[in-house]
């Protein structure tokens, strides 16, 4: 490869006599534009946050709870079982006893299994003695 | 102070060991750029970039290469960026090559290859990057093929490889011109002109 000699031969340039200059000007040009953008960087992030704080403390202190519970929920989607569940708790419970008698659901059959089958209603709130 | 000591204190953020940085590597970079782009105007502004780079990622060098692998590594990256940019490959004829830089920053060994070197300068330029790198790094810039390896951060086969297909192409593209002169002046000769 005869022709590749010639590699190290091939003319080459040498950098301008102010490179040096250069790169150190265009050094200390770009730390200040860093230092700059650095600012407005901290700065945008500090009026972010700011904002956020503020929604937050409004939503805490400023809305009345109810409102924002409301609004929670009917955001989550969970507008329609939960809320009729807590509208129920809400309102003053009226437990209706109705009094049965099982006497009559007995047969007397002698040559039958005695078996009685008893058909409970089971209420936790209700005090109402069942009667068979 | 040696170079790793040089980019220490760069990393510290001292002024004057990179300002020292520059002052050796200066020339060996836009030279390098300058073969890679064949554009003079851009190689200064891309070892610009290249420097001010080695200040400001500083922290990521790794003192297992040497510094000369890591900027050079700089230096490519964004010459194939450029390359990439332009959408086509540099293909800057000598001549237009010496009007585009300052001449009194050129020198050549040797005056009696001019018309070789003419050619290879043209066999080079019209290389593709992939095996223009590697050829520059280990015929002009005397690298060895592990530091272009380095470099490049490929497998020393693949380097060998490129280097090896780059001379091909260049040999190739150095017949075709001779070729071509042969055959213009075999004409010249028929029509009596020499």
């Amino acid at each position: 490869m005869e022709e590749f000699d010639f590699m190290e031969n091939i003319e080459r340039v040498k950098a301008p006599d102010d490179f040096e200059g250069r790169v150190l000007e265009d050094l200390s040009k770009r730390k200040v534009k860093n230092v700059r953008t650095r600012q407005i960087r901290l700065s945008f992030a500090g009026a972010f946050s700011a904002i956020a704080v503020i929604i937050v403390i409004t939503s805490l202190f400023i809305l009345p709870h109810g409102e924002t519970a409301k609004f929670s929920t009917l955001e989550k989607g969970l507008s329609s079982e939960s809320m009729i569940e807590k509208e129920r708790g809400k309102r003053p419970f009226i437990p209706i006893i109705e009094e049965v008698n099982y006497s009559g659901e007995i047969r007397n059959l002698s040559h039958e299994a005695q078996t009685i089958y008893i058909l409970e209603q089971v209420f936790e709130s209700t005090d109402a003695s069942i009667k068979y | 102070m040696d170079e790793q000591e040089l980019i220490e204190k760069v990393q510290e953020g001292n002024e004057i060991a990179f300002a020292r940085i520059v002052n050796i590597y200066q020339h060996k970079i836009v030279n390098f750029l300058w073969q890679l782009t064949g554009d003079y105007q851009k190689s200064v502004e891309l070892a610009q970039e290249t420097f001010m780079r080695v200040y400001f990622k500083a922290n990521k060098y790794k003192p297992i290469a040497p510094l000369s692998s890591w900027i050079y590594a700089i230096a490519s990256n964004l010459a194939k960026t450029e390359m990439k940019k332009a959408r086509r490959f540099p293909s800057v004829s000598f001549e237009n090559a010496e009007n585009n830089i300052n001449t009194k920053f050129t020198y050549t060994k040797n005056q009696k290859n001019l018309d070789l070197i003419k050619d290879l300068r043209e066999a080079i330029n019209s290389l593709h990057p992939r095996y223009k790198i590697p050829v520059i790094l280990k015929d002009i810039e005397g690298f060895s093929q592990d530091e272009i390896a380095q470099i490049l951060n490929k497998p020393i086969g693949t380097i060998k490889a490129r280097i090896s297909r780059g001379r091909n192409y260049l040999k190739k593209g150095l017949e075709e011109k001779s070729d071509k002169i042969n055959i213009f002046k075999n004409r010249e000769k028929a029509n009596g002109r020499i």
